[in-house]
């Protein structure tokens, strides 16, 4: 028998490259709420699409927003 | 054809969905979308099958056929031209899937993420392989679909956009699992990265029926999920109640899990509904159970297919449409029935070769299946594989890995062959458990003696061949094998070998060997043995049950029975146990009722219908139990008390000699082979 501390050891079903951490905060760019986040992938291929399109506006935005920060400040000395 | 009751199907697989869990979440309001099925169809228990291995299960949901007929035994196979071991292949597949049957009927099919299910059928409309949502690289480097696994290749570009990688997912999506996310360093704790592969691959199976089902036309849909399975292997130990060995911060970090995965699991259902639409009946079944209370095992044996020790024998059925009763249980189904009772949801015949039955009961109007020999013998494009394909060796070694990390398969042996004598080996051990399982103790003995003979340190074959000369009636040859098994056990124990004790399981044998031999006392001996290291096992009391019958002490029977019921209410040999009681005791009526109980738990039980019989004809039901012995007939034909009884109702009571004649002359070839 494996006893508890053997799973402890080895818990993974999956041997698959370890990929990242999870952060218990929302970053920029996969800004969703905790309580939608499952009804979004629920939704199907239509949720989880357009939670990618968002993600790239954002990401445009937020590289816009950067520009226009480097701008103002390059104006600025 | 025959008129058909559902315009279209879509059958969703939920790998080891049980209702003991689903239950409380139900009256907690917090499944509704399974909800609105239950209320607005049937539901009951679904028998699974021994071995409770989900390829060879979910093969026989698509197929309505025991693994000995379909071919898939076991989690491996040895690969062509004796090059090592894969996993098992839809090539492998002996006989027709239900998509198969049905697009020789001229439907539209799509098949998503079955098991096994690589390579992809051809058939006329797509098919998503199992080894699709498994992302193998990092998000960052190239995650290529392999060859096989989408079919139509066409469509590859399309669902390749569908993946969801696991580093894709946020916090957020892992937070509702677990809300304690930020406690933990993910750096030492692998748990929480399993966590988002498992929710990761739900959603990549989720996104490509979805997709299907709003852009393709169609008839049938069958989608796979394995998650619950992984959930619960991954996470049942944190599920409440908590398990004593449990550390306290453990518990409290993950017990949501479990009950996470199937609230998730019901919005993709709601999705998956709402896009059926009305006109679809749902049929929604799982391959097996999974204990979840005081049943959880507190270790699993380092055997290949361990982890199976957590399956419980009960997996669920869910039937809705317009044709399907309303707010209905339904009782006795088994996987195997799943095939024929589809089949005549499209008016069409169900094979007499299938091992499964229409589930007449689910249906508002009552009707007799029609039947056809068999649709192996039906001809024309079935979109099954030619018979020389050869599959993707990359795909084949991925799932290999996965399989090994679950625990399933033992990692294979470098040297080729050795590892293709072990797979072979093992699914010769599951061949033998499937004819056991059929009552077809004959086959399943050669098999099991050679596996022992050639693997004498493998006390596992041992073991089962015990069971099988019990079944057969050879005490004298169980106790020499059990002799051998013991001093082997023994030398094991002395060397302190970190293997699986079976001491309790040997004292078991023991007393059901002394039992066979006519010895109750001495077999309650073996059996308080074993108490003392398996306390609070069903199975222990179930023989301690039969030691009373035999014994004739019929009140501590009922008491003991009553006991396993306590443990296990799902317990059809406990119920069983309390029918033959109460008939010794002419307690009919409650024979009869505890006989009902463990036909609807297990409908595949003759000697259940024989005694449910026998307690009818006590109370002059004749009718009834002239049926319960045809019944008992059909599963055992060898049943030779049943036709007896059979014959003397059908002259002295049902006026019947037509009927007398053909069971007399059934009951002359019988006695005569």
């Amino acid at each position: 028998m494996t006893d508890h501390a053997d799973q402890e050891k080895n818990p993974s079903p999956d041997t698959r490259p370890r990929t990242k951490h999870y952060t218990s905060y929302e970053d920029f760019y996969n800004d969703i709420p905790e309580e939608g986040s499952l009804g979004i992938l629920a939704m199907g291929f239509q949720g989880v699409l357009a939670w990618r399109r968002k993600k790239e506006e954002l990401k445009a935005a937020r590289d816009k927003q950067n520009f226009s920060f480097e701008k103002s400040e390059e104006n600025h000395g | 054809m025959a008129e058909r009751p559902a315009k279209r199907v879509l059958l969703i697989g939920w790998d080891a969905a049980d209702w003991k869990i689903i239950n409380p979440l139900l009256d907690a309001g917090e499944m509704p979308a399974l909800e609105s099925l239950v209320n607005n169809g049937v539901m009951g228990n679904l028998a699974t099958l021994d071995p409770p291995l989900s390829p060879m299960m979910w093969t026989s949901i698509a197929t309505g056929m025991h693994a000995d007929k379909h071919g898939i035994q076991g989690f491996i196979e040895p690969a062509p031209q004796a090059q090592g071991v894969r996993p098992v292949m839809t090539t492998s597949r002996k006989v027709k899937a239900l998509w198969n049957i049905l697009m020789q009927n001229g439907l539209k099919t799509h098949v998503v993420g079955w098991w096994p299910g690589h390579p992809a059928e051809p058939i006329n409309g797509i098919y998503i392989s199992n080894h699709y949502q498994r992302a193998y690289a990092p998000i960052d480097k190239p995650w290529h679909l392999h060859p096989g696994t989408i079919h139509p290749k066409e469509m590859e570009s399309v669902f390749d956009q569908l993946r969801i990688h696991p580093a894709e997912l946020t916090g957020a999506h892992i937070m509702p699992f677990v809300p304690e996310l930020k406690k933990i360093d993910q750096e030492k704790e692998k748990k929480i990265e399993m966590l988002g592969k498992i929710i990761a691959d739900a959603a990549t199976i989720h996104n490509a029926a979805t997709y299907i089902m709003e852009n393709e036309p169609w008839d049938f849909m069958a989608v796979y999920y394995d998650a619950i399975d992984h959930f619960c292997h991954g996470f049942i130990n944190f599920h409440p109640p908590k398990m004593e060995f449990v550390p306290n911060d453990q518990y409290e970090l993950y017990q949501g899990v479990v009950n996470g995965g199937y609230r998730f699991h019901d919005m993709m259902l709601a999705r998956l509904i709402e896009l059926a639409g009305p006109d679809t009946t749902i049929v929604l079944v799982s391959d097996h159970g999974f204990h979840s209370d005081h049943l959880r095992p507190t270790g699993i044996r380092k055997i290949p297919a361990g982890p199976a020790d957590q399956h419980r024998s009960y997996g669920v059925i869910c039937m809705k449409g317009r044709n399907i009763q309303k707010d209905e249980r339904i009782y006795g189904a088994t996987l195997l029935d799943i095939t024929p009772t589809i089949l005549s949801l499209y008016g069409l015949p169900t094979g007499r070769d299938m091992d499964g039955h229409t589930l007449v009961q689910a249906f508002k109007k009552p009707f007799v299946p029609e039947m056809i020999d068999s649709w192996e013998k039906v001809e024309g494009d079935a979109g099954m594989h030619p018979v020389d394909l050869q599959e993707d060796p990359w795909a084949a070694q991925e799932a290999m890995q996965q399989l090994i990390a679950l625990g399933y398969i033992e990692k294979p042996d470098k040297n080729k062959q050795k590892a293709i004598t072990k797979t072979t080996n093992e699914s010769r051990f599951y061949l033998a458990r499937v004819y056991m399982n059929k009552s077809m103790f004959q086959e399943a003995l050669p098999i099991l003696e050679k596996l022992y003979k050639k693997n004498p340190d493998e006390i596992r074959f041992g073991l089962q061949l015990i069971r099988c000369l019990l079944e057969l009636g050879a005490p004298e040859a169980s106790q020499k094998i059990l002799d051998e098994i013991k001093v082997l056990a023994e030398k094991n124990r002395k060397k302190k070998e970190k293997q699986t004790d079976y001491t309790p399981h040997l004292d078991l044998l023991q007393g059901r060997i002394f039992l066979e031999k006519n010895r109750p006392m001495q077999a309650l001996e073996s059996l308080e043995k074993a108490e003392k290291m398996l306390s609070s096992h069903p199975g222990l009391y179930l023989q301690i049950g039969s030691v009373y019958s035999k014994l004739k002490f019929w009140n501590k029977a009922i008491d003991t029975y009553q006991k396993v019921l306590s443990l296990d209410p799902d317990n059809a040999q406990a119920h069983h146990g309390l029918a033959r009681a109460y008939l010794r005791q002419r307690r009919y009526v409650e024979a009869a009722e505890e006989a009902l109980e463990a036909i609807g738990l297990l409908y595949h039980y003759p000697h259940a219908h024989f005694n449910l019989g026998l307690a009818l004809l006590r109370i002059k039901r004749f009718e009834r139990a002239a049926e319960a012995f045809e019944v008992c007939l059909r599963m055992a034909p060898d049943m030779n008390r049943a036709r007896r009884l059979l014959i003397h109702l059908y002259e002295k009571q049902l006026n019947n000699s037509e009927k007398a004649e053909a069971h007399r002359k059934m009951l002359e070839d019988s006695e005569s082979a």
